[in-house]
């Protein structure tokens, strides 16, 4: 593994690998400050591109390719995995995260553009103590999945349902969880989850 | 997806100014401008992915934060 040429620096791809894997909280590529709003026709576009988020209230700077989407930079880069990529291309929902109270879906929206905001995700529900959010445990209650790939995308949409107030008729829950596709077809049982989980958080 | 540079403001004098100031595309395929303004993503990035779209420039506007556009009542749309 340790090679004795004398050739500068060692970059293999295998401790690349490793500096990137031991670096998902902190990653510090650069040791500049991130350029925001600067003109950036000079430099070249494959620098790494520095943001600084708050995610399920850490903080976390990363230094990634321009390129990475949010759901790419939680799952790969932040080593949150709950996040799920189904089609990534914003048709089944799998990748709903918050932004700043906001569900976006994470696979459209580009991790540099949400430098400096806050982003929710289905990790950050519950509290510290292990006691499931409200919503998570209605899912349960309910059964309101069967093989679960798209729940976290259904959990954190119908947080975001509730608390934007479209809850208040199995009509209205429907047209506003109409983003997050289950192939299960759990449907009824998220609509009976939402509707449990809504007087809980109310009474929060 | 090719590189891009990105830039994000929340003022639109100055959104304009870099769309404007980013060099032109020699070819004149619209899906091939130099620079595109991202607002919502689903249809850029979409493209973007695919290859359809390659700016050499993003520039972010979702800060513009637009009063109209948050002023429309989807639940009114829906269901009146």
């Amino acid at each position: 593994m340790v090679s004795h040429t004398n050739s500068g620096p060692q970059w293999s791809r295998r401790n690349f690998l490793a500096t990137s894997a031991a670096s998902t909280m902190s990653v510090t590529l650069l040791d500049h400050p991130p350029t925001t709003a600067a003109p950036s026709s000079a430099a070249d576009p494959r620098n790494p591109f520095v943001t600084n988020t708050t995610i399920n209230n850490r903080h976390y700077r990363l230094a990634i390719d321009v390129r990475t989407t949010l759901l790419d930079a939680l799952r790969e880069h932040a080593g949150l995995a709950g996040s799920k990529k189904g089609c990534d291309h914003g048709q089944c929902g799998a990748c709903t995260v918050l932004v700043d109270g906001r569900r976006v879906l994470s696979c459209l929206t580009l991790a540099a553009s949400t430098d400096g905001k806050n982003i929710t995700t289905v990790e950050g529900l519950a509290q510290m103590d292990g006691t499931l959010h409200p919503m998570q445990q209605a899912f349960i209650d309910h059964d309101a999945f069967q093989c679960g790939y798209c729940t976290p995308g259904q959990i954190v949409s119908a947080v975001a349902c509730v608390d934007e107030g479209h809850a208040e008729s199995e009509a209205t829950i429907r047209e506003y969880m109409s983003g997050n596709l289950c192939r299960c077809a759990a449907y009824p049982n998220i609509v009976d989850a939402i509707k449990q989980a809504k007087t809980k958080m109310k009474g929060a | 997806m090719q590189p891009f540079h990105f830039a994000r403001t929340a003022d639109a004098k100055s959104a304009v100014l870099m769309h404007g100031s980013s060099p032109k595309d020699a070819s004149s395929d619209p899906a091939n401008t130099s620079a595109q303004y991202l607002a919502g993503g689903t249809t850029l990035l979409d493209l973007m992915k695919l290859g359809v779209t390659r700016p050499e420039q993003v520039i972010d506007i979702n800060d513009l934060g637009h009063p109209k556009l948050a002023a429309l009542n989807l639940e009114r749309m829906a269901f009146d």
